[in-house]
């Protein structure tokens, strides 16, 4: 009786190196003005078609998609959100019982764009006037247009390009980090489980013993 | 199979958590000092079961591994997943505390009706017991995918939607729960019979025999 259960019990937790668990993760984070939210199961396979809702501090549903086949769904925030930058409440329903929620708080994306707009368009104003150098004044002012104009496409074309590749190299980081803030529960977890058990079981059997003489016998 | 917080209504986790105390407050009556052992095992090995997946295309589902202790156990099951799913619960972060009755009940039920309702086949002996076996690991798969999508009926997913996913992705749960489950009665049915409910301890039928 004894072997049998514990080759049992042996069996079960030599298959435990090789698993994973399997919940719902998620990050969201707010990126160019716009709400990413990453769903994923903890066995590594993206939520596709996980339906996403986004909530104000105050409860009240701002708006909601579904994920597509990676998992990921995106949509702008509205400016008047983006202003008043909320805590925002995210919830993803991968269907079948899973669902996970996070907050994005307000001091993460307050204001952000607004002010980096302003700060570029502050020092176009601040160096455009220096670099023109005016012949005639109607020439003067076609040139400083045009040098204007191709600044602020390099600068638009650069911005998005060190966007792209931040992007493209901290998506890794992320996904490591989440991996490991969620990496599943540990031989800790799973032996300690088992001792609660037989813990438990031992101290049922204990009270209900028949009952014994309170003063062991001599 | 575990449904996390946040998913269903309150009057869903009220009624769970009643049915639940129910089957738990019965199976607790029916727990005596012999099956305490075995309850114990198998509620640690329904508690690590969760964590032994099975890769399924570029997802994976995990095992259960309730049948088995609907059969063994009968009643006292209740007690022993309630046991199990509360540890996953904190330690696992699977499920979650309020959803713990509904989550016991979809678990336990299914598999104290396939002991109960294979109990005569069971008796029967020789590959009718192997088939006893095999439809409990099966079929307690089963009833616990209905029921989870009985207990998302009433969110806004739907019964028959939440119903095809579910059995879909534990169709082959069901197949190695039942294939494991066959090789556990098949074995106790020879060495252990009266683990089963099928006949006294080997050592005492050798004793009444002597």
């Amino acid at each position: 009786m004894i072997r049998i259960c514990c080759s049992i019990l042996l069996m079960t937790l030599m298959c435990v190196p090789t698993a994973s668990a399997h919940k719902l993760l998620l990050t969201a984070w707010v990126e160019d003005g716009a709400i990413v939210v990453e769903t994923a199961f903890s066995n590594g396979g993206a939520a596709d078609g996980a339906k996403v809702q986004i909530f104000a501090a105050n409860g009240t549903e701002i708006f909601s998609g579904e994920a597509g086949a990676d998992g990921i769904f995106e949509s702008p925030i509205p400016a008047a959100i983006l202003q008043s930058a909320p805590d925002l409440r995210v919830v993803s329903n991968a269907g079948a019982g899973h669902m996970i929620e996070t907050i994005v708080p307000g001091e993460d994306y307050a204001a952000l764009l607004p002010d980096e707009d302003t700060a570029v368009s502050s020092t176009e104003a601040a160096s455009a006037p220096a670099e023109a150098v005016p012949a005639d004044a109607l020439q003067a002012d076609a040139l400083a247009a045009l040098q204007e104009s191709i600044r602020t496409e390099v600068r638009e074309g650069i911005r998005e390009e060190v966007q792209a590749a931040v992007r493209k190299e901290v998506q890794p980081l992320k996904r490591e980090l989440l991996a490991m803030r969620d990496a599943g529960p540990g031989m800790t977890e799973v032996v300690g489980g088992i001792g609660y058990i037989f813990g438990l079981a031992g101290l049922i059997l204990l009270l209900k013993a028949p009952g014994r003489s309170k003063t062991p016998k001599l | 199979m575990h449904i996390t917080e946040g998913v269903l209504s309150m009057p869903v986790l009220i009624a769970g958590a009643g049915l639940s105390a129910l089957g738990v407050w019965r199976g607790l009556a029916r727990l005596d000092m012999e099956r305490m052992l075995p309850t114990a095992v198998l509620a640690s090995v329904f508690f690590v079961g969760s964590l032994i997946h099975v890769p399924l295309g570029p997802s994976s589902v995990h095992l259960l591994l309730n049948g088995l202790a609907g059969m063994v156990l009968g009643w006292a099951a209740f007690p022993c997943i309630l046991v199990a799913l509360f540890l996953q619960a904190v330690l696992f972060q699977f499920g979650g505390l309020l959803v713990l009755g509904v989550n016991t009940f979809n678990v336990a039920l299914p598999a104290i009706a396939c002991g109960v309702l294979l109990r005569s086949l069971l008796r029967k002996g020789g590959g009718r017991t192997a088939l006893a076996g095999f439809l409990g690991g099966a079929g307690a798969v089963l009833g616990t995918a209905l029921l989870v999508a009985f207990s998302l009926a009433f969110t806004d997913e739907g019964f028959w939607t939440t119903a095809k996913l579910v059995v879909a992705a534990h169709i082959p749960v069901m197949l190695i729960e039942g294939l494991i489950t066959m090789c556990a009665v098949v074995f106790l049915a020879r060495t252990r019979p009266d683990m089963l409910g099928l006949g006294c301890h080997p050592s005492h039928c050798s004793e009444a025999s002597a």
